[in-house]
Formats: C-alpha cells, sequence, structure tokens
C-alpha cells in the first residue's frame, strides 16, 4: 500500500477551482514530484495535505489512516511535515532554537516538570538538543546553531526550513519550492541532499519549478494546470508528453520543460 | 563542571540575598512602601510579559486580572477570615480561570481586534466592580481587609510586608523563568514568530495562548492579593483602563520578550515617578511615547529597544566573565 494515496481531491475558492479532482500516490522511499505552472494549485494541494485548508470532496490517506481536514497541529504527529514557498523560519529565535520548535513533539515532558524545572525536564531538554546539533551538523549548520536565523543568508535559512521539518523524523517530508532563490551550485548541493533523503528512511513529495531538478531527482512526477493533473509519469515520459509542454508555453512552442 | 555550576549560582543568590537585605536595613516606610509597589507591579509586568511579550498576543486588560485577584482575596479573607494563603491562591485561581473564560474567545482574535477586545473586557470587569454593589459595596470600595497573618505573625509593618511581597514576586519570577526555560517557554515564542509555521510543527497554538493567557492573569490575580492585604482598602478606580496601559508600557520599556528588563522597567516606572513627584502629568506623555514605540516595534525582539541592548550588552559581559555557554538559561 502507498504511503500516501490522494484520491479525487478538489478545493476551490469562491468561483475558482484551484485544485479539482486531484489523485496521486507517493510510495515509501520515492521522491515525488508536482510541477505546473504558476497558480496550477501545487500550494494547495499541500495546504490541503497538511489541514490549512479543508477538502470540499475526496480522501487523503497516509499510512492507512484518513488525514484529510484535521487540525494543522496534527500532521506532525502522524509523520508529515512541510516547508512553505515563502519561508517561514521563526526569525528573531536561533538557528537551534528553530530546530528544537521542529523537534518539540517528540520532546515529552508535562508543565509541571517545566515548572519545577525536574529532573525529567533536563534530561529531555538535553537530548533534545544533542538530536538538534546532530541534524544541524548533517547539514553542515552547527556553525550557526546560535545565530539568530533572520541574520542568516537566504539559502542557509531555506536549509534551515528542511531541517526544522526533518528533525523529528517524518515518514513523508512535503518541500514547496526548495530551490527557489538559490544560486546553480546551492541548487546542486540541494538535490544531492534531497536525493540521499529516502536512504535515510524519508520520502519526498516535492513542489518545483526548477527542471533539472526535478528531472533528475524525481521517481515519478505529475502535472498540473488549472487545478486538474494534466500528465504524470517518470521524468522521460513527462519531458516529452505534449500536452506539459502546451501547458507550459502554449501551443506550439518549443520544449523548455524537456530543454532541462 | 560542579564549580561551574556552583558559580552558575552564586549571582542570583546574591542578587536575592541584597533584596531581601533591604527589608531588613531600611526603616523608612515610605521608601519600603515604594518597595512593596515595585514587587507588587513587578509581578504584573513580568506576567504580562509572559502572553504580550514572549507570546506576542498584547494584551490592554490586565489590570482587570488584578482587580479580580484583589477582590476575590478580600471579599474571602473578610467573609470567611481564611488564612491569607488560601487567599492569594483563591485570587490566582478566580483571575486563571476568568482568564481562561475570556481567553478562549479572545485569543482567536489577533492584533489590533485583540487589543479592543481586551480594553472591553478591562472596562467591563471594572464596570461590574463599580456596579454590582451587594458585592463590592461599588464606588465605596472594600473596607477593613484583614492584614495576613502567616505563621501566626501578623504581618503589619512594612518592612514584615516587603518580605512578604518579594518571596511572592521572587516565586512568580521563578515559576516564569522556569517556563521560558522549557519547550512551553520556547513554543510561546515560536507563536510570537509565526503561528502557521508553530502549528506546522505541532504546536496547539490556540490552547498554548490560552494556557499561558490563563498563567499570567492567574499571576495578576495574586499580585492584586498582595495589593488588597496591603492597602487594607480597594476600590474600583484602582483597576482601570490606565493602569492596564502603564504595565504595558513597563513590559515594552524592559523590552518585549526580556523578563529582568520587565522587573527593572516596574522598578523605573515606579521610583521615577515618585522622586519626581512634580513632573507627575508627564508620566502618561512617556507613555503615549512608549506605546507608539510599541506598534513601531511590532515583531521586534527585545534586543531591538534601547534597554533590552544595553541589557544585553552587560548580561553578555557578565556571562563572558563567567565562562558560559551563550543560549543557555536565555529567555
Ligand atoms: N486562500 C486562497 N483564497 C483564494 N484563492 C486562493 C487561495 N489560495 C490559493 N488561491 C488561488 O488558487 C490558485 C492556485 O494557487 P496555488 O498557490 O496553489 O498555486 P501554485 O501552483 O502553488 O502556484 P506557484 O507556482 O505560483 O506557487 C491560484 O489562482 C490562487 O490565486
Ligand atoms: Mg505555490
Amino acid at each position: 500500500m502507498s504511503l500516501l494515496t490522494v484520491s479525487d481531491v478538489s478545493k476551490s475558492f469562491g468561483g475558482l477551482a484551484a485544485v479539482s479532482h486531484m489523485s496521486f500516490e507517493v510510495e515509501t522511499g520515492q521522491i515525488v514530484s508536482i510541477i505546473g505552472p504558476n497558480g496550477a494549485g501545487k500550494t494547495t494541494v499541500f495546504n490541503l495535505l497538511t489541514g490549512f485548508y479543508t477538502c470540499d470532496e475526496g480522501s487523503i490517506l497516509f499510512d492507512g489512516e484518513e488525514i484529510s481536514n484535521l487540525p494543522p497541529y496534527t500532521y506532525v504527529e502522524r509523520g508529515l511535515t512541510r516547508t512553505f514557498q515563502n519561508l517561514k523560519l521563526f526569525p528573531a529565535m536561533t538557528v537551534l532554537e528553530n530546530v528544537l520548535i521542529g523537534y518539540q513533539s517528540c520532546i515529552s515532558y508535562g508543565r509541571l516538570d517545566a515548572v519545577f524545572h525536574t529532573r525529567k525536564k533536563r534530561q529531555a531538554e538535553q537530548k533534545a538538543r544533542e538530536r538538534a546539533m546532530e541534524i544541524l551538523r548533517d547539514i553542515e549548520m552547527d556553525g550557526y546553531a546560535k545565530d539568530r536565523c533572520m541574520n542568516l543568508p537566504y539559502g542557509v535559512q531555506k536549509q534551515l526550513e528542511i531541517a526544522r521539518a526533518m528533525v523529528s523524523g517524518p515518514k513523508l517530508l512535503l518541500l514547496d519550492e526548495p530551490a527557489a532563490g538559490l544560486n546553480p551550485q546551492e541548487t546542486d548541493q540541494l538535490a544531492s541532499f534531497i536525493q540521499r533523503l529516502p536512504g535515510k528512511g524519508y520520502s519526498i513529495l516535492l513542489i518545483e519549478h526548477d527542471m533539472s531538478l526535478v528531472m533528475n531527482i524525481s521517481d515519478y512526477i505529475y502535472v498540473m494546470d488549472y487545478g486538474k493533473k494534466i500528465a504524470q509519469g517518470i521524468p522521460g515520459e513527462v519531458q516529452k508528453n505534449p500536452q506539459v509542454i502546451e501547458a507550459y508555453i502554449g501551443k506550439g512552442g518549443k520544449s523548455y520543460v524537456a530543454g532541462g | 563542571m560542579k564549580i561551574q555550576k556552583v558559580k552558575k549560582g552564586i549571582l542570583p543568590v546574591l542578587l536575592i540575598a541584597a533584596l531581601y537585605g533591604i527589608p531588613f536595613c531600611v526603616k523608612n516606610q515610605y521608601m519600603l512602601r515604594i518597595g512593596v509597589y515595585v514587587c507588587i507591579y513587578s509581578i504584573l509586568a513580568c506576567s504580562l510579559n509572559l502572553i504580550s511579550g514572549v507570546c506576542g498576543q498584547v494584551s490592554m486588560g490586565h489590570a482587570a486580572f488584578y482587580g479580580i485577584g484583589a477582590y476575590a482575596s478580600a471579599l474571602v479573607a473578610i467573609h470567611f477570615g481564611i488564612n491569607w494563603v488560601v487567599c492569594v491562591i483563591a485570587a490566582a485561581i478566580a483571575a486563571g480561570v476568568i482568564g481562561v473564560l475570556i481567553g478562549i474567545p479572545a485569543l482567536k482574535l489577533s492584533g489590533g481586534y485583540l487589543v479592543i477586545c481586551t480594553v472591553g473586557f478591562g472596562e467591563l470587569v471594572r464596570l461590574i466592580l463599580l456596579n454590582w454593589v451587594s458585592l463590592t459595596r461599588g464606588p465605596m470600595g472594600l473596607v477593613n481587609i484583614p492584614r495576613p497573618v502567616l505563621f501566626g505573625v501578623t504581618i503589619k509593618s512594612g518592612s514584615q510586608y516587603m518580605v512578604v511581597a518579594l518571596t511572592l514576586f521572587l516565586l512568580i519570577y521563578l515559576i516564569l523563568h522556569n517556563i521560558l526555560n522549557s519547550k512551553y517557554g520556547r513554543n510561546l515564542k515560536a507563536i510570537r514568530e509565526d503561528e502557521i509555521a508553530a502549528e506546522t510543527m505541532g504546536i496547539h497554538v490556540h490552547r498554548e495562548k490560552v494556557i499561558a493567557f490563563a498563567i499570567a492573569a492567574a499571576m495578576a490575580g495574586a499580585a492584586g492579593s498582595l495589593l488588597a492585604h496591603y492597602m487594607l482598602f480597594i476600590s474600583p478606580t484602582i483597576f482601570v483602563g490606565d493602569f492596564s496601559t502603564n504595565i504595558l508600557s513597563m513590559v515594552v520599556l524592559g523590552g518585549m520578550g526580556f523578563m529582568p528588563g520587565s522587573v527593572i522597567a516596574a522598578t523605573l516606572l515606579t521610583v521615577i515617578p515618585e522622586t519626581l513627584r512634580g513632573l507627575d502629568k508627564y508620566r502618561m506623555l512617556i507613555y503615549g511615547f512608549l506605546l507608539i514605540g510599541l506598534m513601531l516595534g511590532k515583531n521586534v525582539s527585545w534586543e531591538t529597544t534601547a534597554l533590552g541592548r544595553w541589557g544585553a550588552g552587560i548580561w553578555g559581559k557578565i556571562r563572558q566573565r563567567r565562562g558560559l555557554k551563550e543560549g543557555d538559561g536565555k529567555v
């Protein structure tokens, strides 16, 4: 059974059908991408998957359980986390604190432990810090641990957001345009970083406009346009699909999708 | 390791010892009175800082919880003659419960809407205190509030009361300090920084806000009890909107989210008007400027406020001297 099964999900805002009858799957250990022109409804799909929008219809099965329309804070515990298209860090907090917030659902001690500063609390905090530092070392960001993240370069912030989403060890990681705003070198680093994630037990659902990145690392691709799925397949198939080319550059154009 | 632990504990211990030295060394009743007020206002400022500074939910109705605590404590003491410790707890619970009830709907709002809502709540409480004459004696206020009796000793003198007020303040400060240095405090900060991201990381944002609001309210209630059994007389005129603004000014001046700053600001805004009584009428002018600063400084952390930067500089130096890691124990 698939890790994530989205079937026939729709969402409209007033008269605008942002997502209509969208279906797709993510298997464990896969990197699956959703591509499509601006306004196609990709981010809306992420918002439906993480409870920020309610589905008008359809169902979302994650790990065998229905997860549509739950409160957004419940998804981490199920093993589903995400990043945002427009960076959403905690700017005035340190890098370490940002990662600790990502890990907070795994830090288990009660409010009274906090008030009385019990041994249980101190140990749990200590462990959490170690885990957070471990993940920062993993992405070679441990040197920044005590910096406020608003003072960091954009590329580093983007990386931090992924680290924050990863630290709780989710089964599925939703990445919304992680390469946006990165320079080619950073994009290459990101590509190889994402490629290593399935080996560490993370499955990936990726939204990305950088076609060479998508084509290089995806196991499977879904293409959306005007809220609808217009194509799907492995990268080689999608690249050649005339409908996809048309969606991106209009009828009769040459394939920049294929160009990579 | 052990030596460092001892070293780390030594500064607060010295500070606390010095504070307890005040009521024993100072004999001037007027100064002790200011000391008691500084303790009470510090509780108010620190508790408001939790919800408004740390968590970013600006409330302008904090005086209402102060009033609820004062009346609850006084009424329990007058009608049932129970020990003061029970009265403080009753005051905290009364204010905390009302904090939950008002917090659940109000904290669905954000920014300006929340501010207006809390202003309205403050006014509502004041009007109830003023008009529920059978319970509160309305504008005449409550009189003959019993003095606290602790361990068989009636707390009568200024220095005795200062010890009591200081102890309650330190207890509340310690609780706040521990909350801030836990994942719960960190989560509140995350809510201030970005609610959507906080929610995504598994934080039940609304619940955390309500709990923080209730804790702040309960602490303000305890401060109210402290006031009632010190003044021995309370009336609705104490718990007005202006006073809420006053508390918020302390939080802003001290730096949003920075607890020691709230204490320093509460001290300054209590002591300065006393020493400059002639300039008293300029106080509201100063508050006005501070509030403008608040609006301009929305989402700005305490380190960017003047006092905060100054405090951070000194704090950093102290830490350096003591060879501590930066970041641990930081608010
Ligand atoms: N909360 C909302 N209210 C109204 N309309 C919305 C809302 N969210 C999204 N939309 C609309 O839904 C459509 C799909 O938006 P979405 O953000 O999902 O696109 P996208 O595929 O992520 O585009 P991009 O590549 O530019 O990020 C757009 O027309 C957008 O204006
Ligand atoms: Mg988008």
